[in-house]
């Protein structure tokens, strides 16, 4: 590939600071080594923190509702509440963390990874999950989970506290467990099945329908999972804590795609509980599993259609490797060096917006220190633009509304609504942190000379606009350029 | 004033290029038909929004999220309590129930199951276009869609457009011919700013954002349902419906997605005047749930389920179905209502009517020449 497109088709493109490396393929591949340290500023809530910040949350909105009749007053407390929790706040900030990071960080192509993974393991929007948890879970435990197995990663997300909350884990019960037989023998109604999380492991997270898992693949992957929910929740209300309750587990072997779990162990509270982890691996070392995911990173960096080339790369890697994820990252890497073709690639809104801000040098986020909150004010315009405009562009990244995550192509991603919010928000540049005194010809000059392969064509239309003194429609010819909206 | 001017310019080309549709719907001395299809994301409880009432099968299923206040319109079937615009319509004799039917899919997939429902086809991923996409195309009927993307069920079609009310304002058209002219070796995205440049004046104003708000969105579909050059069919997307845990009966997860659609239909209904005689608004989803509840209060992914369908396009109020059963015996793989007919079948009947076109030329276009029996006499006779 052409070296400039290709930053931008693995990265962010270039800052109008930086350098073109004089090695691209290395530059990108040797930032998936190491896991980078978060370079916001401000301060950095632990997951458990926010965990914490949440339980809170929910116990006073509780009391409120419960003590508060009068619904006037009632309104006037949970105002109080939202910015003393920092409900309204706390998305926002997250959201300020990962685009600092992106715009500004010194591994953008680790970032975009990231970035994928998140939305891979796709938390959705309810129960106040993208406001106090989404965020910080990718941040303490996707993160660091980059550099190790995928394996790792698909076992540990599985059983992180928001994909156990979203997908009602927590709520599934083996018909024959302790806890059902003991109440059958009291004459109480069971609590039987969730299948959902079950049915996203294997479809969404590991091996995809092309497996040709079958439904009571599905329900013995249920089975499995049965057990592992919150282990201080009272009356499958949500706690903080995630383990593994043996008393919940369906008991005896069960078997998915052929593969056949036995229930180890003596003691009967932990009896059942490898379970998960070996199906876990089998799932993740399947070539099902591997041709999957392969497809999906290309698919997310290269086309919407990768070829089989381009997967292979990948899957060659996979193998070798035992699925290490530094090695599948780098072998994406390169099948995009050596099949990318520029402009192939339809950017999502965020991606895009994320481009827009480090190729212009645009003060975006903004200032670390405009998101330090007192907890008791109205947030102001700066603080909320970051969660707005991403929600005009259609991409808050912490709030897809089905678990399969957003979408990655670009039938899904360009529509009429979309390019009309796209246009619009440029054409506003304030919005994003450029300064409207600035010279928008020569912010858009840099990022033609920065960032385009062949940058005659926009150079000689920006000096047309120039010489017919219509600098204002500078910005939008080349941030909104088909050039700019792909990769 | 650079708006104005663009809103003017925008105006003037909607007027020239929707010129020969006009003419050609007075020289037919026609009125528009529209088709409102209200797209229900995460499987759509049929047994929820339609309860059989017939004995007490369903509630001994389902102690925690039964219906308790359900609303009879047959001595075996009810509506629920939330349903309360389809009920007046139901009255009025302006709405149908098809009860018992699936699209052909019975993989319980969220993922597979919504691009069928959209694509018309049998093979997930396989399409890349939709069932009314195909059928209007060539017809000269412009589609909208009332969400951001551009749904897959209307994908193929020409001349489409997606929408949801913004703040932000575009700047003049010079501008958006300079981009005109930079995508041009890029078909799609040039075509998309062709309608975007085409749009009516309405379209243009800046609004507050709403997407939570679907009565606000229901009423941008009655203005352009209603405008004679506007477009003839109408897309919502209503996701939430995926129920594992938490279900609710009268009240609840379930039920607050239903009033949604609710809202949607009465404010047609309130909103298109005259117009609603010659529309029908149809509801989609990929798949019904199990006629049991789960371990968390919940249903989980079934098969068959219902079509809600409502309009003044409809002669009668009536319950469609060959019903199967609740019966263990009569339950899809011992678990799910059972789907009595392929869900397409219905839906080119109301496309064919709509369209005014012939069953089999729809089936052909949007199904791909399917064997779907012609439901048209059932539901329109």
């Amino acid at each position: 590939m052409k070296p400039r497109s290709f930053i931008r088709k693995v990265g962010f493109g270039l800052r109008p600071e930086e350098k073109l490396p004089q090695d691209p393929l290395n530059w990108a591949k040797s930032q998936m080594k190491s896991v980078p340290k978060l370079i916001w500023p401000g301060k950095i809530y632990s997951e458990k923190e926010m965990l914490d910040i949440r339980v809170d949350f929910t116990t006073q909105e509780d009391k409120i509702q419960k003590t508060e009749k009068n619904p006037a007053k009632a309104k006037v407390e949970r105002n109080k509440l939202y910015r003393s929790s920092g409900r309204r706040y706390f998305e926002s900030y997250e959201l300020a963390i990962r685009h600092h990071q992106a715009v500004y960080g010194k591994q953008p192509v680790f970032e975009r990874f990231w970035h994928f993974w998140g939305n891979h393991f796709t938390i959705i929007d309810k129960n106040k999950l993208p406001i106090f948890n989404t965020g910080p879970m990718q941040r303490d435990q996707l993160r660091p989970l980059m550099t190790g197995r995928f394996a790792d990663m698909v076992y540990n997300i599985t059983l992180s506290w928001p994909m156990i909350k979203s997908l009602d884990n927590f709520k599934s019960r083996g018909p024959n467990s302790k806890f059902n037989t003991y109440r059958r023998a009291k004459n109480k109604p069971e609590k039987g099945l969730n299948e959902n999380h079950g049915r996203e492991l294997l479809e969404l997270h590991t091996i995809s329908p092309n497996s040709g898992y079958t439904q009571n693949d599905v329900i013995n992957t249920a089975y499995i999972m049965t057990g592992w929910g919150f282990t201080d929740g009272k009356k499958g209300v949500e706690g903080k804590k995630i383990g593994y309750q043996g008393s919940l587990h369906e008991p005896g072997t069960h078997t998915v795609l052929g593969k056949k779990y036995k229930s180890d162990g003596f003691s009967s509270k932990t009896k059942g509980k490898n379970q998960l982890r070996d199906l876990v691996e089998n799932l993740c070392a399947s070539e099902d599993c591997r041709n999957f995911i392969a497809w999906k990173l290309c698919r997310h960096f290269i086309c919407d259609d990768p070829k089989p080339g381009m997967v292979k790369i990948v899957t060659d890697a996979w193998e070798n490797s035992k699925g290490m994820l530094p090695d599948i990252h780098q072998a994406v890497i390169e099948a995009t060096w050596k099949f990318g073709k520029s402009n192939d690639k339809f950017l999502s809104p965020e991606t895009w917006l994320i481009q827009v801000a480090r190729m212009t040098g645009a003060d975006w986020p903004g200032n670390p220190k405009v998101f330090e909150y007192d907890f008791k004010s109205k947030l102001n315009y700066k603080q909320k633009k970051i969660k707005n405009i991403l929600a005009e562009l259609g991409h808050l990244p912490f709030r897809a509304k089905q678990p399969n995550g957003f979408p990655d192509t670009k039938n899904e991603w360009l529509s009429q609504e979309f390019l009309v919010r796209r246009i619009a928000l440029i054409n506003n540049p304030i919005q994003i942190g450029l300064k409207i005194n600035s010279s928008l010809i020569d912010i858009s000059k840099t990022v033609v000379e920065q960032n385009f392969d062949e940058p005659e064509k926009f150079i000689n239309l920006l000096n047309s606009l120039e010489l017919h003194k219509e600098k204002s429609k500078s910005l939008i010819s080349i941030l909104c350029s088909g050039k700019v909206l792909k990769a | 004033m650079r708006i104005s001017r663009r809103i003017f310019l925008a105006g003037s080309t909607s007027l020239i290029l929707t010129a020969p549709l006009l003419s050609k719907a007075i020289a037919a001395n026609q009125t528009k038909n529209n088709l409102v299809i209200i797209m229900l994301r995460g499987g759509m409880d049929g047994l929820t929004a339609v309860p059989f009432i017939g004995n007490n099968i369903l509630t001994k299923a389902r102690p925690d999220i039964g219906v308790s206040k359900p609303i009879p319109i047959s001595a075996n079937f009810a509506l629920h309590p939330m349903l309360k615009n389809y009920k007046s319509l139901w009255d009025q004799g302006k709405a149908s129930i098809f009860h018992a039917s699936s699209i052909p899919y019975t993989g319980r997939s969220h993922f597979e199951g919504q691009y069928l429902m959209e694509s018309g086809g049998t093979q997930p991923y396989f399409d890349k276009t939709g069932w009314i996409g195909r059928a209007l195309e060539g017809a000269g009927l412009k589609g909208l869609s009332i969400s951001l993307p551009m749904p897959l069920i209307l994908r193929g079609g020409k001349d489409l457009d997606s929408f949801m009310p913004s703040k932000n304002r575009l700047p003049n058209d010079e501008v958006l011919q300079l981009l005109h002219e930079d995508y041009q070796d890029d078909k799609m995205l040039q075509e998309v700013l062709s309608t975007i440049r085409k749009r009516p004046i309405a379209m243009m104003e800046p609004k507050s954002r709403s997407d939570r708000d679907m009565k606000g969105l229901a009423k941008i579909a009655a203005q352009q349902l209603s405008d004679p050059s506007g477009p003839s069919v109408a897309i919502f997307d209503i996701g939430g419906f995926d129920t594992h845990a938490d279900q609710g009966g009268d009240y609840g997860e379930h039920a607050r997605q239903l009033k949604q659609f609710d809202d949607v239909v009465g404010t047609l209904r309130n909103l298109m005047g005259k117009t609603f005689d010659n529309t029908i608004i149809a509801s989609l989803t990929e798949f019904g749930r199990t006629m049991s509840q789960n371990g968390g209060s919940g249903t989980e992914h079934g098969y068959g389920t219902a079509i809600l369908m409502a309009g003044g396009l409809l002669p009668k109020s009536r319950i469609i179905s060959d019903w199967p059963g609740l019966e263990q015996k009569n339950l899809f793989e011992g678990r799910d209502l059972n789907s009595s007919i392929d869900a397409r079948a219905v839906y080119a009947s109301i496309l064919a009517r709509v369209l005014e076109s012939d069953h089999k030329k729809i089936v052909k276009d949007a199904f791909f020449n399917a064997d779907l029996p012609n439901m048209t006499k059932r539901i329109f006779l």
